[in-house]
């Protein structure tokens, strides 16, 4: 039955995930590493499982209330967007899982809401704010998280790895869509939820042709028994991106929701606003809602250039000038809302 | 224990043995804790003198107190104008009194007998000889009375007015006795527990005891006054053999007094001796300094005060020692009382003729005295309700982290039994404001004759704890704070049924779903309404304080479980079960419909020669969804092998992977569908001759197969393969050929394919698939779709008006994919709303959902405009659109506003109609089909 010819396993990381899938011990799973000629390593392993590859700081939380520039990764600083999140979380409260898409303007807070939506579920209510809701769905999703703007999204092969290393799964050689698609066929049993962020930057990826965006429609549709959901965030609208001669067409199809990011609400604003340390006077509140069309990102740059004024204890109004001139290259964003 | 203050220490030393009783044993204790709180210096051992505490008491309850008698002594008689030298007279006579009295009381009666007897003593019978202004009741007079009365002198010795206050004086010295007595009786714990019978034989043994010892002294003294008389008679020195014969009889007496408890014949004699030296010693001085009468006063003062106060406390001793050896202290007290009043009662009895009234006389002055623990509390009550009152008020005024409580009389008179009124009232206020405090306060109080107050207070923290708890977290925690103590208290009940319903609304909370936390808390809602009526119906003092207790815990129960109804109701949303999007598998149970189709799939498939199949159908009708449920639809003998030409299939870079793609997903499909385990494939076995080996390998499924069994491949998305021949991985000719071979040769295997192309926009297809019969999928029926509307899912909670399914219908047009977004749309519309409205959709309903379902739905619609009709199409439907809903425009007007030669927007039009955006109505007239994509191309 075994040839005497056998070869061992050069990673480490593969004894290990299929020690997981085996759901060994400990001590079994000390025993294949060994096996394996693998020397055995008991605090090189949490560590490798709670790494994350992603950018989050825990350290983040007694940072500068309003965040310019970068994402939100932070759960407790997300403000807003309750209407959106529960469309979307009832659509995952069921399997099948369905597929979502997110369009909305650059600066609009697709990718925070990605992060957003990510991580709430597991975040635990003391990292949150008071009464910041996190059960909106039951515990035991795993999320993955493709930032198409990240250089290496755009191959495939490494897009599937990485995908498969963030569901900690084994890692076919050569990693194509084929393999991946059979490994995700033999080992998906978690419902798991793929958020493509960007999504235009992996359309103008010539490695991801149409075979690829096919092969997505039909993990999407077929396999994974309905376990796998995809979120994908655009900036431009449907119509512009569904062209059966552009590649995804069909994967597109299988998009039945689709949400935009709009302002926020004035309430979402007014909580928004009221996070500063600091309060805000009412008519300081009145011109940066005005100022900021409530728009998240603007709202950003205004509060955090009240706050920082009020900190340093100044008076006079130049805080307002230098708000502005921080939101000039925003401001597409308020006149398309004018527009819309 | 003591304040370090030795004026304030004496007096807080009369205080504990006026007033606080448990403290003077407390402070025995000190000494040794074996020791009893009423004992005399006689039973102490060597230990015990080497024990400051025990110096500190004597000097502070002799020494110093001796003095603070002198002092009242004067006062009081400076207040009662009496004469100077009545004053020095009574001064110098209280001081010794107080001390030698005190001390002789302390030696061989009890320290406390000592300490009480010298202060009041030393007062009592030193303010009649500052008024007399002459030492009354003298020894020497004493004895000469008795010496006149013997010898028959037939005139009275003494003044009328002299007599009252000789005769003042016996009754103060009685009430003194007594009164030391029953305050050294009060320092034992078991005061007021021994039982009636013991009580009366002690008084019985006492009385006996007292009457030989009355008689002994009665006959000893005529005796020596027959003695005297003839010394008198023979004109010897009269004062030194009387002087001499007191002496000795005292220096005697005190020999055996302490010899009686001690065993001890040579301290006995030491101390007789002693006792004997120094009443000679003052005698000498008196005699001495009789004759300078300026300084006569003092002398004669010291004299007559340590004379009185041995013949007091001998008097009393005597019998008391007796007594005690044979019964007990109670029965020495009486012996002693009795002893000493005795005597004095039957001297004055033989003065006096009117002997019941002196009898009567004396006896009350020993009732007051042994009373005075029951009489002085009686007394001092108005003022210590004074003292109270105004100290809760200064207490009501204070901010402090103290408290005056420690002030009150229930915490310093211990004797006080009649109820303080007001201090449940104040122990409330002082636990609410520094609740250590108040808790041991309330602790001390249980255990004393004020506990009434004490349980009140608690009875009223306790209500006002229960009153506190004003939601039903606050509630569910009750039962900790009530669990310990209250046990016997008269609210035990009620605070045990309070307690279980603080229990059960924590268990009620604990539940996890709100129903059940619902249901938990009605129960006590009702338990509640029970408790309730029992109060109303209860004479328990304690109920109407605790009716609003309850009412107010059923209303926050209740507000609670309405709450907690409106919050499920609220979220009671309907759940959306539609799928969007997505191709529905036979595990949905929202798929509905199709059996026709299925029906007619299943008469082609039937029949020997049936040709290839083609399911046709425009975007989003639901043939991949079909395909889906096949197995559920089909007969068992047909086996559905679903491939998606768009999978894994369509990534294959040559004949083997495409082949071997294939293979996997038939073997995944009849597994997932009639659970068949058809002979597996490896890719490697197609690497050399990938063709001859897959036509082996449907030999060996048509081997295993029954012979009924049939299988069906469906091949979805089929116009699939010409973007994989485009790729120029495989070959048109050897794909095709090879599904031409399996129609033409393979009978038991049937060919089903699956798009929204028609094989004729394949033409060289065409000699490949063979007779391609087409099986058209598109809208539902008005019946599945009525199904799909109302009852997608068993028990779904959204009901419709019969107008709004049918307004459903209409801008559907029964589009399977439409009609699943705009419901999903209502759904979720009408989640939103209120849920007396919720479960109902009307038109307006529908009306509302239409533009969400427009923007949710974007990629259907720009998939229809953008990839499925052509810019002329498209121009075309924008124009119909413009029209409104169910508008029609004729053939003419259309090619004319494509601008367009007759031909060309005749194919416009035929394109449109083929897609089955448009439809033809009456003659020349065309409408769109569907009304909901109308809006969209508005």
């Amino acid at each position: 039955m075994v040839n005497d010819e056998f070869s061992l396993p050069l990673e480490r990381d593969e004894v290990l995930r299929c020690a997981y899938h085996l759901n060994l011990t400990a001590t079994e799973c000390e025993n294949l590493l060994l096996a394996a000629g693998l020397a055995s390593d008991n605090e090189a392993e949490p560590m490798m499982l709670t790494q994350s590859n992603l950018p989050i700081s825990l350290n983040t939380w007694h940072s500068s209330p309003f965040v310019i520039g970068p994402p939100i990764t932070e759960p407790h600083q997300f403000f807003g967007r309750e209407y959106i999140l529960k469309r979307i979380f009832d659509v995952w409260k069921y399997t099948p899982l369905q597929h979502i898409a997110i369009v909305g303007f650059k600066r609009s807070g697709k990718t925070s809401l990605l992060h957003y939506l990510r991580r709430i579920i597991d975040t635990p209510a003391e990292q949150l704010r008071p009464k910041q809701r996190n059960n909106w769905l039951s515990p035991g999703y795993q999320w993955v998280f493709v930032d198409f703007q990240d250089p290496r999204m755009g191959y495939q092969e490494s897009l599937l790895r990485h995908i498969l290393i963030e569901l900690d799964m084994p890692v076919p050689e050569p990693c194509d869509l084929v393999s991946f698609m059979e490994i995700i066929d033999n080992y998906l049993e978690i419902p798991t939820l793929v958020l493509l962020d960007e999504i235009s930057a992996g359309l103008a990826s010539p490695d991801l042709d149409e075979q690829f965006w096919w092969g997505m429609r039909s993990l999407g549709s077929h396999h994974a028994g309905g376990k796998i959901g995809f979120l994908l965030t655009a900036h431009q609208a449907p119509e512009e991106m569904i062209l059966d001669d552009n590649k995804p067409s069909p994967f597109f199809n299988i998009f039945g929701h689709v949400l935009y990011l709009g302002p926020l609400t004035e309430s979402e604003t007014l909580s928004l606003i009221a996070s500063s340390p600091i309060p805000f006077g009412q008519s300081d509140i009145d011109w940066i809602m005005n100022q900021s069309g409530q728009w998240p990102a603007l709202l950003q740059i205004l509060c955090h250039a009240r706050l920082t004024a009020l900190e340093e204890g100044k008076t006079d109004e130049t805080w307002k000038t230098e708000a502005l001139r921080r939101m000039n290259p925003y401001r597409y964003l308020l006149e398309n809302s004018q527009n819309e | 224990m003591l304040p370090s203050s030795p004026i304030f220490a004496s007096l807080v030393i009369i205080g504990w043995l006026l007033f606080t009783p448990s403290a003077w044993r407390r402070y025995v204790a000190t000494i040794d804790p074996h020791l009893s709180p009423n004992f005399a210096l006689a039973h102490l051992t060597k230990q015990h003198w080497q024990h400051p505490a025990l110096w500190r008491l004597l000097i502070l309850g002799h020494g110093l107190t001796a003095l603070w008698v002198s002092l009242i002594v004067i006062c009081c008689l400076w207040l009662l104008d009496a004469s100077n030298e009545g004053i020095l007279l009574a001064t110098c006579y209280a001081l010794p009194l107080s001390l030698v009295g005190g001390i002789l009381g302390s030696l061989m009666v009890s320290v406390a007998f000592g300490i009480i007897t010298g202060i009041i003593g030393g007062i009592l019978l030193s303010l009649p000889i500052g008024i007399a202004g002459e030492i009354l009741f003298s020894m020497a007079k004493n004895l000469a009375i008795a010496i006149m009365l013997i010898v028959n002198f037939s005139d009275s010795p003494v003044t009328t007015g002299e007599n009252f206050l000789a005769l003042l004086t016996v009754w103060l010295g009685i009430f003194t006795a007594s009164l030391g007595g029953s305050i050294m009786y009060s320092t034992t714990q078991t005061a007021y527990n021994h039982p009636a019978y013991r009580q009366m034989g002690s008084i019985v043994i006492g009385v006996v005891v007292s009457s030989v010892v009355v008689f002994l002294i009665v006959g000893f003294t005529a005796l020596a006054a027959h003695s005297v008389t003839v010394l008198i008679k023979n004109g010897i020195l009269f004062t030194l053999a009387y002087d001499t014969l007191i002496n000795g009889v005292f220096g005697l007496s005190i020999a055996f007094i302490w010899f009686l408890p001690t065993w001890h014949w040579q301290s006995a004699l030491l101390l007789g001796f002693a006792t004997s030296f120094l009443l000679a010693l003052f005698t000498l001085l008196k005699n001495q300094f009789f004759v300078l009468l300026p300084l006569q006063i003092p002398p004669y003062g010291f004299h007559g005060g340590i004379e009185n106060a041995f013949l007091y406390l001998l008097l009393f001793a005597f019998p008391y020692v007796l007594a005690e050896r044979i019964a007990n202290p109670w029965a020495g007290i009486i012996a002693g009382i009795f002893g000493s009043g005795g005597v004095f009662i039957a001297f004055a009895l033989l003065i006096q003729d009117d002997s019941l009234w002196l009898l009567l006389l004396m006896l009350s002055a020993i009732l007051l005295g042994l009373s005075f623990v029951w009489w002085r509390p009686l007394l001092f009550y108005p003022f210590q309700s004074a003292w109270n009152l105004l100290l809760y008020h200064a207490e009501e005024k204070r901010d402090s982290q103290t408290s005056l409580l420690s002030w009150h009389t229930a915490f310093w008179d211990e004797h006080q039994h009649l109820p303080l009124f007001g201090l449940e009232t104040y122990l409330v206020m002082v636990t609410e404001r520094h609740p250590i405090i108040g808790k041991a306060a309330i602790e001390y109080l249980s255990n004393s004759p004020q506990n009434w107050a004490a349980q009140e207070a608690q009875i009223e923290l306790d209500a006002k704890r229960l009153q506190s708890y004003h939601n039903v977290t606050t509630i569910s925690q009750a039962h900790r704070h009530l669990a310990a103590g209250e046990l016997s208290s008269p609210v035990s009940a009620l605070l045990r049924s309070f307690s279980r319903i603080s229990r059960d609304v924590d268990a009620g909370l604990a539940q996890e779903s709100s129903y059940n936390q619902r249901l938990a808390l009605d129960a006590v809602e009702e338990r509640l309404d029970g408790l309730l009526r029992e109060l109303t119906r209860s004479s328990e003092p304690y109920a109407q304080r605790f009716y609003p207790i309850a009412a107010q815990w059923r209303q926050t129960v209740a507000d609670y479980v309405r709450a907690l109804g409106e919050a499920v109701e609220s979220r009671q949303e309907i759940s959306n079960p539609y799928i969007i999007g997505i191709p529905l598998t036979e595990h949905q149970e929202i798929f509905v419909g199709r059996s026709d189709i299925s029906a007619r799939i299943e008469r082609l498939l039937l029949d020997v020669r049936c040709p290839p199949l083609l399911l046709y159908g425009q975007r989003r009708t639901g043939k991949t969804s079909l395909l889906n449920n096949l197995g559920k639809l089909l007969p068992w003998q047909i086996i559905p092998l679903f491939v998606d030409l768009q999978g894994p299939a369509s990534l294959a870079k040559d004949y083997a992977g495409f082949l071997y793609n294939i293979s996997r997903a038939m073997l995944t499909s009849a597994k997932r569908h009639r659970e068949l385990q058809l002979p597996p494939l490896s890719r490697e076995q197609l690497i050399t001759d990938p063709f001859t080996r897959f036509d082996e390998w449907l030999d060996e499924i048509e081997q295993s197969l029954d012979l009924q069994q049939t299988l069906l491949l469906t091949l979805d998305e089929f116009s699939a393969l010409e973007h994989i021949f485009n790729k120029g991985f495989l070959d048109e000719v050897s794909v095709l050929g090879m599904f031409r071979h399996l129609i033409q040769h393979r009978p038991r295997i049937k060919i089903l394919l699956s798009g929204s192309h028609t094989i004729d926009e394949f033409e060289r297809w065409a000699s490949y698939l063979i007779n391609v019969q087409t099986v058209h999928i598109s809208y539902l029926q008005a019946q599945e779709a009525l199904q799909l509307i109302e009852h997608p899912v068993k028990d779904f909670a959204l009901r419709y008006d019969p107008s709004a399914s049918q307004r459903v219908m209409t801008i559907t047009h029964c589009h399977p994919a439409l009609i699943q977004l705009l419901c999903a749309e209502i759904v979720t519309l009408k989640n939103k709303q209120d849920i007396i409205k919720r479960r109902f959709a009307q038109v307006t309903d529908v009306e509302a959902a239409i533009p969400d379902a427009l923007q949710h739905g974007r990629f259907f619609f720009a998939d229809i405009a953008n990839n499925q009709v052509t810019k002329t199409g498209l121009s075309l439907l924008r124009f119909l659109a413009q029209q409104g809903e169910g508008a029609t425009i004729s053939r003419e007007d259309l090619i004319k506003h494509s601008q367009l030669s007759e031909p060309d927007g005749e194919v416009a039009l035929t394109h449109l109609l083929q897609r089955e955006l448009i439809e033809s109505v009456g003659h020349n007239k065309y409408c769109f089909q569907v009304e909901l994509i109308r809006r969209w191309f508005i």
